[in-house]
């Protein structure tokens, strides 16, 4: 985390993030939060049975990935000075790793996959330290776009988990008792969101999931394989770890290191998120804390593949959660990584976690998703949109969506490739980034015009500014306060100080910087250190000129008049 | 400067369009001196339409609040924008005038 700027406390948290709550209410978010992790859970069953191991590997894997997750969520969140964001974030297991991980336990058995998991997640890592470089390939409203993709990607799980759709066969399997209970699971965790307070509010989510399990459990929804298991599970046992030596494979090098990236570049995107709804004031993401925290997923997959079991990175769905419970303490992580790591000794527990009927993960989902999908588009709106960031923003999202609706189309891409179509929100945020990259060109960071003394001046400004700051991608208040502090100069100029000609304006930016310049011949521009007053203003036009003046400086962060033989500079500067 | 002049319960309601800026301050000062002059000592400046105003509107709004204070009346303004009301905040002027989100309270207000 970046602590040379200190985060604005949003209203809507009970608990923020550097917070530490009771030891009840940690506890009970903690195992909230461990009701989101579990659903995910699922990729390791996923790629362990395509690649034909046993039940019981199955098991062993998923026991060994529980450990895994608990000391990856405490390193997350601990504000590091290299390591971690300082965030309360979920890490679970990727799916940008399934496909190439089936593949490589097919190819090369568990040391391949250990070897080149290993590999992705040293990549990741040397990613992270020049991650700050590619800031510009990564405006914000590409952090927003991102954002959305992840709230539309967990609410599309969200409905298929309610839907029970296959996307194999295309078929619905959701009886209706599940349809009702994913319903109730999803109105009851509303219905605690919107008009429970205090505690009720803060544990909707686990009091939903809980009343989702039970009516699962009483009405026969869950899955029989899965209590066949969880019946058989021994209540104690350590979670078997048989170290082989990591193999790797140059062929493999590509697809894994796509992986990393793309895991990266998401995990950018859920910081950003958490980030976010921790500072009111939130303007852009903070890089310390995203290079951190991709470093802390990197170790992760380095942990993981060296448990033998699959890259991970950070989850959405728990940053959604923490945000509508209103507690987003770090203090949560440190304890839900210890429950992770308890529930890998104590295979029941993690069982009951696996087992978590359809019905209520697509209830949960479905919640968490719908915040963090405005959260990413209040970001999109914050900044002024031009045609090229219209494009990059309307043409990514269509291509993600695209994805969810017809993801035949991307099955048959080659191997290398894979990582790259693995999922909708992958493909958005590669679209946004290369269309992004390509449409900087020919984007220059000055422009000028003139202001005939005669015309309306605001009006010419501020189409000026407008159509700059889309370009630029500024945000719309600091273009704002631009447009009124030069139109009122502009207006002062005429009016006040003789002018003779056009006033010449320049206007420069960078994503931290806005710099307007005003050029004119005539009399000095006055900048008063007093408000005039009231008195003044009303009956001398000396007293106009100096409000004039006043207003400018308060409007700006900084202002000074250079006089240059006949000729008044004014310069501008506002931070962005 | 466009003027929509109507009256409710007794409150004279002026709402001013585009820019009050050095063109359009005159002709909405004037008016409104003009209506206070004439008797309407309960009067609401209403500044939804409002988008820019600078500080010869400022000027003419000062003005036209000493003069109703001499008659003893109220003027309150309403419908601010974000941005006007941060104009209203850097100039201190938030103190001199009695400010209202909509129409409703600023007619409860100014009766």
């Amino acid at each position: 985390m970046d602590r040379s700027k200190r985060a604005t406390r949003p209203s809507n948290l009970i608990y923020s993030v550097d917070e530490k709550p009771p030891v009840p209410i940690t506890f009970a978010n903690a195992a909230q939060q461990l009701t989101i992790v579990a659903p995910v859970l699922v990729y390791i069953i996923l790629v362990m049975r395509g690649a034909g191991l046993g039940e019981e590997g199955v098991a062993h894997a998923v026991s060994i990935t529980f450990a895994v997750l608990g000391i990856a969520i405490i390193i997350q969140g601990r504000p590091g000075r290299r390591i971690g964001s300082g965030y309360l974030i979920t890490v679970g297991p990727a799916a940008a790793y399934i496909p190439i991980s089936i593949a490589a336990i097919k190819t090369g058995g568990m040391p391949l996959l250990a070897g080149m998991t290993m590999i992705a997640g040293l990549f990741e890592i040397a990613f992270s330290q020049v991650v700050r470089r590619f800031r510009a390939y990564f405006p914000a409203e590409i952090s927003g776009l991102c954002i959305v993709l992840i709230g539309i990607f967990i609410g599309v799980l969200g409905v298929r988990s309610v839907f029970g759709y296959d996307t194999a066969t295309m078929q619905a399997r959701a009886s209706a008792t599940e349809l009702a209970i994913s319903g109730g699971t999803l109105a009851l965790m509303i219905g605690l969101n919107l008009w429970g307070k205090g505690r009720l509010r803060m544990l909707c989510g686990i009091l939903g999931v809980a009343c989702g399990y039970l009516a699962s459990v009483a009405f026969g929804a869950v899955d029989p394989t899965a209590i066949k298991v969880l019946a058989a599970s021994p209540w104690f046992a350590l979670p078997p770890w048989q170290p082989e030596l990591p193999e790797i494979r140059v062929d493999l090098f590509v697809p894994f290191l796509a992986a990393a990236l793309t895991c990266a570049l998401r995990g950018m995107g859920d910081i950003s998120v958490a980030q976010k709804i921790n500072d009111r004031d939130w303007i852009r993401p903070d890089m310390n804390s995203i290079r951190n925290g991709i470093a802390a997923n990197g170790l992760t997959t380095v942990l993981a593949g060296f448990a033998g079991t699959i890259g991970a990175n950070t989850q959405s769905s728990g940053i959604g959660m923490s945000n509508a419970a209103g507690v987003t303490s770090r203090w949560v992580a440190y304890w839900l990584g210890g429950m992770l790591i308890v529930c890998s000794f104590v295979p029941v527990a993690s069982g009951v976690l696996v087992a978590m009927p359809r019905a209520v993960i697509g209830g949960v989902f479905v919640f968490t998703a719908s915040f963090i999908v405005v959260n990413g588009l209040q970001v999109i709106t914050s900044r002024l949109l031009d045609a090229r960031r219209t494009f990059i923003v309307g043409i990514a999202l269509t291509a993600s969506l695209g994805h969810e609706i017809y993801p035949a189309l991307y099955q048959k891409a080659p191997m290398v490739l894979q990582p790259f179509v693995s999922s909708g929100l992958v493909v958005g945020l590669m679209t946004a980034l290369v269309l992004n990259a390509i449409f900087r060109i020919g984007v220059k960071s000055k422009a000028a015009i003139t202001v005939m003394p005669e015309t309306n001046a605001h009006d010419a400004i501020r189409g000026f500014l407008e159509q700059q700051g889309a370009k630029w991608g500024a945000r719309r208040d600091v273009i704002e306060r631009a447009i009124f502090g030069t139109a009122q100069s502009i207006e002062s100029i005429v009016e006040h100080c003789n002018v003779q000609g056009p006033v010449a304006v320049e206007a420069g930016f960078d994503e931290f910087n806005l710099d307007i310049r005003l050029n004119y011949q005539g009399d000095d521009f006055i900048l008063p250190e007093r408000r005039p007053s009231d008195d003044q203003i009303r009956e001398t036009d000396e007293g106009l000129r100096l409000l004039a003046g006043y207003l400018i400086q308060r409007n700006a962060d900084r202002v000074r008049a250079i006089r240059k033989g006949d000729r008044t500079v004014l310069e501008f500067h506002y931070q962005h | 400067m466009e003027l929509i002049e109507t009256e409710r319960d007794g409150v004279t309601i002026v709402e001013p369009q585009g820019r009050i800026d050095t063109v359009g301050a005159r002709p909405f000062g004037d008016r409104v001196v003009a209506l206070i002059n004439s008797g309407s000592h309960r009067m609401l400046i209403d500044l939804r339409q409002i988008l820019y105003i600078s500080s010869a509107g400022f000027r003419a709004l000062l003005i036209a609040a000493k003069l109703m204070d001499s008659a003893n009346g109220k003027l309150v303004l309403c419908g601010m924008s974000p941005e006007i009301k941060r104009l209203f905040e850097i100039g201190n002027f938030t103190d001199l005038f009695a400010i209202c989100g909509t129409q409703d309270e600023g007619i409860l207000k100014a009766k």
